[in-house]
């Protein structure tokens, strides 16, 4: 009895001599990215009998290579960031300049560098810099007063910056999503949070609803007042501006391109273009609508199959995951995003400091508005913006972006216990 | 009072202190609100919380509606999908004129695409050997070549003798779709009548797209199938049995017969005959004739600087048209290029007020009332008035009155006050009547798309006011489009026939047989051949001794009446002085009237009398006519009654 004990104990002291540096890591969390990865390199090989860019394998390689990467980050103190995010901030905005300088030009953009054959897209791992660099400077006890969170502000706004002039709206959006999210885990003010991004709100109702633009603004007029310092100096410059951008959202919607502007409007009604900016969103749908209770099967699709959609195995994955497998399979892949962000939270909360919480919350807000946007473009209930759908989408830069992102969350899981000395 | 005073302020203040301790009490409340809302408790993640679940929710529910649901959209679009029959442009019959010359046919042209993913070959390698049948450098090939890995359009309306060039290749990853397009060999000679085919196989004009229907070759449904084929295995079949040819040839030589079993034309029209794709769509047009009357009216319209001008002829017996062309036209082959307005066949389209072109149509309706007999005499004082409206000649100015004359001298010198004082001789509302029963107020039937209503005043107009009737006796104060004015002089023609013009006579077989005809209205008697016989007699007087002596022509009997009218000033709502409709129609033979022939000039700038401008080109179509359908001339004695 004793013997066997001592034997089982013996054996898991093994086991857990090997597997200790991950110990507390959220096994969940990387469980359900990997089963999104799987899901995917079944869906790409799908896509390619109609579209043979690419090998579909590669995602799965790429995956593991991905994987390997964010358990040997799990492994190491995520609190050693904090000395190293200025670091980060500069290699990012370095990766950004070079894109700038020598990258390559494709579809209208200038995105990707090119690197032994392999091309980078700077601006993927840009999320995870903006992540680490945001946390760090949004842990501090007086982060969410004004003169920290107008630094945090002015820190991100570089590479924003620079991503939205590659011209990367999809990226750049998503950078607004983990900036918002995360300083509202950073306790700031809401009020500060919801003028952020009143100025938007203020141009696209004066254009489509007047008597609501009224309201808005004087809405934002009373938030103004009550959550800024001097408050009525405040309240009149945020009245100025709600005004003003009433008017700079017209003047600048003018501006636009024909197209760029039907690129916007048409997911509202793509039948005003069937063939031009209207395609994608139609056969979108149309795939998706076709899947049904239980899809069509894989390599069954007459939409997928005909090469239908365009960029298919890339952000419009979601649509052949939605023709050949059906409204369970969409259920179920949409379900493993759930879990994802649910475990993301779960993280957040129980991080031993305010730093790893707010890196957790960081990816939340990057995958959760990557997933919403993405799948409401597919099935038509947003324009088509470029951005990928996190761990399904193929793409080499996106995919271990995630990847090194969950490292980071289980990183944080992983050591949410605090040092005792 | 000292006691008061401090008691007053201290009120004022305890007031003030009051009103701000309010302010800073909402102000607290409100800051305690957005601190909760901050503050690292339940709220923040409660927050998130309902973040991830409404997200999830919102798109589950609406995953659910397209997918469980399901929308119409998508339904049509996959429903058409899954058929996976590639939009090929049906087949279309061609058009041929009477004689069987090919005014449209369908050829034979291919897009080339290329996939480069299904290359044996370098692609390097496939440019080099499409270069020389493409006409392209080899370079820009292969760049195209890259652009793709599927799908690429090299190259469309390819002849079939290059398709089979590169069929010939034998490359792999080369694909050629064929795609029927329409010839019109041609070019604009008959564009109006003929029409024009869009990209997309669509009729958009003319015949092209009246008989759209009958021009497609539809395909076979699977059950008559069987019965195509037990057709081709015995040739005895309905249509292909001797006897139903000889009474096919019967039925040429009797079209008055054929125009009776007209109503027969749906049946004939029958399920077999739908799928058969050695037909054609033989016209009325005779291709020679139009040809003459094409170069006529170009030479026409150009020398008096016309802006455009119409010549048709019809066979009255039948309706039949036999030319109709306008000027300036458009190439069908090119249509793309051509100006819109072109499209539209003028003759059919536009109205304007016909003139004195439209007097002989009065005096056959006096006749025909017994309003007037053709030896009556009018006393012609050169102006009238009706109520306080002057009417007058147009040469009144000139030449004053004419004194007393007859119907035919009214008819020849053209005379407004004449024809207002034959038709007073009728009550306006049976005038009226005798208008409708002619079917002025009517569109003709024509089998040509896009024809204009004609505007003729209401029976009461008529009544009430008498200037009205008074302007239609000679020609204005209604509208109608140049076919209509054919078509009522194919009335006197036909020797009282309405009949309705057309241009299409049916579709033939390859040996000519006819195999279905259209349907037209039956004609209908609506005058005595003795009143449209005196008519033409004053008519034949016009050519001979009056405005229509450029018509004439040495042993022929012919009639004719000019009209000059002035178009309606859109500036102004008056009549313009400058803007005129000149035009001039013809009937022969006199002694047994068969063919009309109008002419009408749009605008010229240097002619203005119909008997200047449009006589001559009707006298050298008539010309033509006569060789043409080896018309007999007259006694000699004939010309000079």
């Amino acid at each position: 009895m004793t013997n066997r004990l001592s034997n089982s104990r013996s054996t898991g002291a093994v086991s857990r001599s090997l597997f200790a540096p991950w110990a507390n890591v959220d096994l969940l969390l990387f469980g359900f990215a990997i089963a999104l990865t799987l899901i995917a390199g079944i869906t790409i090989r799908s896509t390619q009998n109609a579209q043979p860019y690419t090998d579909w394998w590669q995602h799965w390689v790429t995956g593991g290579v991905g994987l390997t990467i964010a358990l040997a980050i799990a492994r190491w103190r995520y609190e050693n960031l904090r000395q190293w995010h200025w670091i980060v901030y500069i290699l990012t905005i370095a990766s950004l300049l070079a894109v700038k300088a020598i990258g390559t030009v494709g579809l209208g953009a200038q995105r990707w560098i090119s690197i032994g054959g392999f091309n980078i897209q700077p601006s993927e791992f840009a999320k995870v810099g903006a992540i680490i660099t945001l946390a760090a400077m949004l842990e501090g006890r007086n982060s969410s007063q004004m003169p920290e969170v107008v630094k945090a502000l002015v820190t991100i706004g570089v590479p924003w910056g620079l991503i939205f002039l590659q011209p990367d709206l999809g990226t750049s959006l998503v950078f607004g999503a983990i900036a918002l999210g995360m300083l509202y885990w950073a306790n700031v003010n809401p009020g500060w949070l919801i003028l952020m991004v009143s100025p938007l709100v203020s141009a696209i109702l004066f254009s489509l609803v007047l008597p609501a633009w009224f309201v808005w603004v004087a809405a934002m007029t009373v938030v103004a007042w009550l959550s800024l310092p001097k408050r009525w100096l405040s309240a009149a410059v945020v009245l100025a501006i709600e005004l003003v951008s009433g008017r700079l959202g017209i003047m600048l919607w003018d501006l636009l391109k024909d197209y760029q502007k039907d690129r916007l409007i048409l997911f509202l009604d793509p039948s005003q273009d069937p063939l031009g900016g209207g395609y994608h969103l139609i056969q979108s749908r149309i795939a998706i609508g076709a899947g049904e209770l239980w899809g069509r099967g894989l390599q069954m699709g007459t939409q997928t199959q005909g090469g239908f959609i365009p960029e298919q195995h890339t952000d419009f994955i979601f649509s052949a995951v939605g023709e050949e497998m059906g409204f369970i399979g969409c259920a179920i892949v949409l379900g493993l995003f759930w879990l994802v962000c649910l475990r993301l939270t779960i993280v957040a909360q129980n991080a031993k400091d305010n730093f790893g919480s707010l890196i957790a919350i960081g990816v939340l807000s990057m995958v959760f508005f990557q997933v919403t946007v993405n799948v409401s473009m597919t099935i038509g209930l947003a324009p088509v913006t470029g951005i990928p759908l996190p761990w399904m989408s193929y793409g080499r830069s996106a995919l271990l972006t995630n990847f090194i992102a969950i490292g980071l969350v289980g990183s944080v899981s992983n050591f949410r216990q605090r040092l005792k000395f | 009072m000292a006691g008061e005073f401090p008691d007053d302020s201290s009120s004022t203040r305890q007031h003030v202190a009051r009103s701000a301790l309010s302010w800073a009490t909402v102000r607290a409340s409100w800051a305690q609100v957005w601190s909760s809302m901050a503050v690292p408790s339940r709220w923040r993640l409660v927050f998130v919380g309902l973040l991830l679940g409404g997200g999830a929710i919102g798109l589950w529910v609406n995953l659910a509606r397209l997918q469980l649901v399901g929308t119409p959209e998508t339904q049509t679009v996959l429903a058409d999908r899954d058929a996976a029959t590639p939009a090929t442009v049906a087949r279309r019959r061609p058009i041929v004129d009477r004689n069987g010359h090919i005014l449209a046919i369908d050829r034979a042209t291919y897009t080339l695409y290329a996939h480069p993913l299904l290359f044996d070959d370098k692609p390097y390698d496939v440019a080099e050997r499409l270069a020389p049948i493409l006409d392209r450098p080899v370079r820009e090939l292969y760049r195209t070549l890259q652009e793709a890995s599927s799908g690429i359009r090299l190259v469309d309306l390819l002849p079939e003798s290059d398709a089979a060039t590169v069929r010939d290749l034998g490359l792999d990853g080369l694909e050629l779709v064929e795609h029927p397009t329409r010839l019109y060999p041609n070019n604009d000679l008959a564009a109006d009548v003929v029409g024009y085919v869009d990209f997309d196989g669509r009729g958009q004009a003319g015949v092209e797209y009246s008989y759209r229907d009958r021009l497609i070759v539809e395909e076979l449904a699977t059950e008559p199938m069987a019965a195509s084929a037990l057709d081709r295995a015995a040739p005895s079949g309905p249509t292909g049995s001797p006897a139903d040819s000889q009474a096919e040839s019967s039925n040429q030589a009797r079209e008055q017969a054929r125009n009776r079993a007209r109503s027969l034309s749906d049946i004939q029209y029958d399920e077999r005959t739908r799928s058969r794709d050695d037909l054609r769509l033989q016209l009325t047009i005779d291709l020679r004739l139009q040809r003459t009357a094409r170069r006529l009216l170009a030479d026409t319209v150009r020398q008096f600087q016309a802006k455009r001008g119409i010549l048709m002829v019809m066979d009255a017996r039948d309706g039949a048209i036999l030319a109709s062309t306008s000027y300036p036209s458009y190439n069908p082959n090119a249509y793309f290029e051509a100006d819109l307005e072109r499209f539209k066949n003028w003759a059919l389209s536009d109205i304007y007020e016909p003139g004195s072109t439209f007097k002989p149509l009065n005096i056959a309706i006096a006749l025909e009332a017994g309003a007037i007999r053709p030896d009556d005499r009018f006393d012609d004082p050169g102006q009238i008035f009706i109520g306080e409206w002057p009417i007058s000649n147009f040469d009144y100015k000139e030449a004053g009155g004419r004194g007393n004359i007859s119907v035919t001298e009214i008819l020849r010198d053209s005379s407004n006050v004449g024809m207002v004082e034959i038709v007073s001789e009728m009550e306006a509302t049976d005038y009226h009547d005798w208008l409708t029963r002619l079917d002025v107020d009517r569109i003709t039937g024509i089998d040509l798309p896009f024809e204009a209503q004609s505007q003729l005043k209401s029976r009461e107009i008529f009544d009430l006011v008498p200037v009205e009737p008074a302007t239609v006796s000679f020609g204005q104060g209604l509208a109608i489009a140049p076919i209509q004015l054919l078509k009522l002089h194919g009335i006197l023609a036909s020797g009282g026939q309405l009949v309705t013009p057309h241009v299409v006579r049916g579709l033939i077989d390859s040996e000519d047989r006819i195999v279905w005809t259209p349907d037209f209205k039956p004609p209908e008697r609506v005058l005595s051949r003795a009143s449209t016989q005196a008519t033409i007699a004053m008519m034949e007087d016009v050519v001979v001794n009056g405005t229509g002596q450029r018509a004439q022509i040495a042993n022929y009997r012919i009639a004719g009446k000019t009209g000059t009218s002035q178009k309606i000033d859109p500036n102004s709502g008056g009549y313009s002085e400058s803007a005129i409709v000149t035009s001039f129609v013809g009937i022969l033979p006199v002694e047994d009237p068969r063919y009309v022939i109008l002419a009408a000039i749009d605008e010229p700038q240097t002619g203005r009398a119909g008997g200047v401008v449009a006589a001559p080109i009707v006298r050298q179509a008539i010309e033509h006519l006569i060789a043409i359908e080896r018309i007999a001339p007259s006694a000699p004695s004939s010309s000079e009654p």
